[in-house]
C-alpha cells in the first residue's frame, strides 16, 4: 500500500541545509497498525506529513496504492487525501462553529456524495464512536476525549484506506487516551491501516509494528526493545 | 454551492463580524446608489443641448450709452463693427442669453381673452439669430428682414412675428404641433404670429421646468445694457476675443461687461451642480475605497484567524480552488445580505430625497445594477486575501499555526 524507497527530506533556510529525514526504505502493507516513535524534533511529524501528502519529499520514491505521489498535481493530492486518507490531529482541529454532524460532513462535501449518502456515512461514523445522539452539539460542549472521537469519526466517514494519527492522545488523560487507542484498534481491525505518531512508548507498543525515528534516521523498533519498553 | 449551508451555519454562531461587514456594505450601497443617481440626474440635465452651437458662439454684454444718442443706431453700429471683424461669421442682438440666469418670461394664450395655456422664456432678436446660433428650423420659415421691428426697450409688449421651440409647439398643440404655424400666440394682450419652429433653444433658467419653452420675437430691442451673440470661426476665437474691445470701445462711455463663449455661460450656469457632482463623486470614491479596504481587512482578519482551519480543510481534501470558492462565497453571502438591507434603506432614503429635494425616485434597474456592482466590488476586494488563504499549507495542521 505505502512504499518509500530512498526517501529523504531536507529543508533549506538561508542556504543552510537541514536534513530532516535521511534516505530510508519503508513498506507498510494494507491493514497494518504502525506506530512511529521518537523524541521531539526527530522527524516524526515530517514523516507523517510526507506520508499523508501534506508536504513533499526532497528525493526518493513514494508510492501510495501503487501511484507515484510525485506525479500527482496539488488537486490530485487533495483528492487523494480526501478519498484515501483520514487524519486525526493532536488538537482535534474541529471547527467550533459547526456541529458534530457538520464537522464529520465537511470532508464528505468535497466528494461527489449526495445528501443521503453523506447522511448515512455521518451517522454510521458517529454511531461507531458512540456520539450519534449528540450530533447537534458543538465541539466546545464536549470533553477532549469526545472531541478526538469526533475527529476520528470525521477521518473514517470517508472510508479511507489509511488513517494518519498525529499524537492522537497527546492532549488527553490516560483514561481517555486508552479509549481513543481502543477505537483506533477497532478501526484497524476492520481493515483500515493506521499509522500513528506518538512519543508514548506504551501506546506505541499497542501497534503491531513500531518504527523509531531518531535524528532523521528511520529504523524498525525490535521486539526486544518493545518488551523493555 | 456545497459550502452554502455550512457558511450559513457558521454565521449563526459567529454573528458579529459578518453583521458589521453587512452593515457597512448596506450603508455603502444606500449612499452610493443615491449619490450616483443624483450625479447621473445632474449630468443628464447639464448634458441637455442648449440648441445653439456652443463652441462657435461668443456672447458679448456691452452698453449703449444714452449720451451717445439713438440706441438703435448705436446697436446697428455695433453690429456692423462686429460683423467686420475677421473670423466673425454672423452677429445678432438678443435680449437675454440662454442659461444666463437673467431674462424675460411670459404666459401664453391661444385666444385673446382665453386661459393661459403655457409659459416660457422670451428672446427678442432679428432674422440673423437662427444663423448666428446655428439653430435648426424644423418647420415654417425664418423672419424676413421686413418683419423686424426696431425699438428701444420693452419690445416684449410689441405685436410681432414669432419663432418658437418645438417643445413649446408640442405643449400648445400636443396632437399636431405643426398646427401652431400661422396661429397667433397672445401675451401682454398682443397677438404674435408663429412663422417658424426651431428644434431647441433653452431660455434663461437651467432649473426651470419650462426651460425648453422659448419664443424668439422679431423685435430687435436696443437697451442700455445690450447683448450680442456672434458666430465665430472656431479657429479665430482667441483672435476675435482680443480684437472686439479694440474695435467696439469707440468712445469713453462704451463699456464691455463680458466676452465669453456660450460654453462658459453654460458652465457658470451649472457651476453649483458641477461642484455638487464633484463633491458627490469624491464621497462615492472615498466610500468605495473605505468599503473595499473594510472588506479586505475583514477578510484578512477572518482568514488569519482561521489559518489552521484552512489548513485542516486542505488536509481533509479541499483543493485550493475549493478554499477560494468557500471564502468568495462567504463574502458574496455577506455582500448580498448587506445589499438587501441597503436596498431597503436606499429606497427609504430616496423617498426622503424625493419629498424634501423634489428628486425623482431611483429607478429599480439602477438599484439592481448597484446591487450587482457592490457584490462584485466585494468579490474583487476579497480576491487577494482569499488567494493568500489558498496558499496555506495543509502541513500547518500538524505543525501548529
Amino acid at each position: 500500500m505505502l512504499v518509500m524507497k530512498s526517501l529523504a527530506k531536507a529543508f533549506y533556510t538561508d542556504d543552510i541545509k537541514t536534513q530532516a529525514l535521511h534516505p530510508f526504505d519503508l513498506t507498510i502493507q494494507q491493514g497494518e497498525f504502525v506506530s512511529i516513535i521518537g523524541p521531539s524534533g526527530s522527524g516524526k511529524t515530517t514523516f507523517l506529513n510526507i506520508a499523508g501528502l501534506l508536504e513533499t519529499h526532497s528525493s526518493g520514491l513514494y508510492t501510495l496504492d501503487g501511484k507515484d505521489v510525485a506525479e500527482l498535481s496539488d488537486k490530485q493530492k487533495s483528492a487523494y487525501r480526501n478519498e484515501k486518507i483520514g487524519f486525526v490531529f493532536q488538537s482535534f482541529n474541529l471547527i467550533p462553529e459547526l456541529t458534530l454532524y457538520d464537522n464529520v460532513d465537511m470532508p464528505l462535501r468535497y466528494r461527489r456524495f449526495n445528501r443521503e449518502q453523506r447522511h448515512q456515512r455521518i451517522m454510521q461514523a458517529l454511531e461507531q464512536i458512540g456520539l450519534a445522539t449528540r450530533k447537534d452539539h458543538y465541539p466546545t460542549q464536549l470533553s477532549g476525549g469526545q472531541q478526538q472521537r469526533v475527529a476520528i469519526a470525521r477521518a473514517i466517514a470517508g472510508t479511507p484506506t489509511v488513517i494518519f494519527a498525529d499524537e492522537p492522545t497527546g492532549n488527553l488523560d490516560s483514561k481517555m487516551a486508552q479509549g481513543i487507542m481502543s477505537l483506533l484498534k477497532d478501526i484497524n481491525t476492520s481493515g483500515t491501516s493506521v499509522i500513528m505518531v506518538t512519543h508514548d512508548n506504551t501506546q506505541a507498543t499497542q501497534a503491531n509494528r513500531v518504527i523509531q525515528i531518531k535524528d532523521g534516521q528511520l529504523s524498525e523498533y525490535s521486539q526486544s526493545q518493545q518488551a523493555i519498553a | 454551492m456545497r459550502d452554502l449551508i455550512p457558511i450559513l451555519k457558521t454565521f449563526k454562531k459567529q454573528k458579529m463580524a459578518p453583521a458589521l461587514m453587512a452593515f457597512q456594505i448596506a450603508v455603502t450601497f444606500m449612499v452610493l446608489v443615491n449619490a450616483i443617481y443624483m450625479i447621473a440626474q445632474r449630468s443628464e440635465l447639464i448634458a441637455r443641448p442648449i440648441g445653439a452651437n456652443m463652441e462657435s458662439t461668443l456672447t458679448i454684454i456691452t452698453n449703449l450709452p444714452t449720451q451717445q444718442g439713438d440706441l438703435t443706431a448705436q446697436l446697428e453700429h455695433d453690429l456692423t463693427i462686429l460683423k467686420s471683424i475677421h473670423g466673425v461669421i454672423n452677429a445678432a442682438p438678443i435680449t437675454g442669453l440662454p442659461l444666463e440666469g437673467w431674462g424675460m418670461y411670459t404666459d401664453f394664450k391661444l385666444e385673446p381673452n382665453g386661459e393661459d395655456v403655457a409659459y416660457g422664456g422670451y428672446f427678442g432678436s432679428n432674422d440673423q439669430l437662427i444663423d448666428t446660433f446655428g439653430l435648426t428650423l424644423v418647420a415654417g420659415e425664418n423672419f424676413l428682414p421686413s418683419d423686424i421691428q426696431k425699438v428701444e426697450n420693452d419690445g416684449v409688449f410689441k405685436s410681432s412675428k414669432l419663432l418658437i421651440t418645438q417643445a413649446l409647439a408640442k405643449k400648445l398643440y400636443p396632437d399636431d404641433w405643426l398646427e401652431v404655424l400661422g396661429k397667433n400666440l397672445y401675451y401682454h394682450n398682443e397677438p404674435h404670429e408663429v412663422v417658424g419652429i426651431v428644434d431647441t433653444l433653452q431660455n434663461a433658467w437651467n432649473f426651470w421646468s419650462a426651460i425648453e419653452y422659448t419664443v424668439i420675437s422679431a423685435v430687435q430691442e436696443a437697451n442700455d445694457t445690450q447683448r450680442y451673440v456672434i458666430r465665430v470661426d472656431p479657429a479665430q476665437i482667441e483672435n476675435v476675443i482680443a480684437v472686439i474691445p479694440e474695435r467696439l470701445l469707440t468712445h469713453p462711455q462704451k463699456q464691455i461687461e463680458s466676452i465669453e463663449l456660450l460654453t462658459d455661460v453654460k458652465m457658470r450656469s451649472y457651476r453649483e451642480d458641477l461642484a455638487t457632482n464633484k463633491l458627490l463623486t469624491a464621497v462615492c470614491i472615498s466610500l468605495t475605497i473605505i468599503t473595499v479596504f473594510g472588506i479586505l481587512g475583514q477578510a484578512k482578519f477572518s482568514i488569519s484567524r482561521r489559518t489552521k482551519q484552512i489548513g485542516t480543510r486542505r488536509a481533509l481534501g479541499a483543493s485550493k480552488h475549493q478554499v477560494i470558492s468557500y471564502f468568495m462565497l462567504e463574502n458574496a453571502i455577506i455582500s448580498v445580505i448587506g445589499v438587501f438591507i441597503g436596498f431597503l434603506a436606499a429606497i427609504i432614503l430616496n423617498n426622503q430625497f424625493v419629498e424634501l429635494l423634489s428628486l425623482t425616485p431611483v429607478p429599480i434597474n439602477f438599484l439592481l445594477f448597484g446591487a450587482i456592482a457592490i457584490v462584485l466590488l466585494g468579490q474583487i476586494a476579497v480576491a487577494y486575501p482569499v488567494s493568500q488563504a489558498a496558499k496555506v499549507s495543509p502541513a500547518i495542521t500538524t505543525r501548529g499555526a
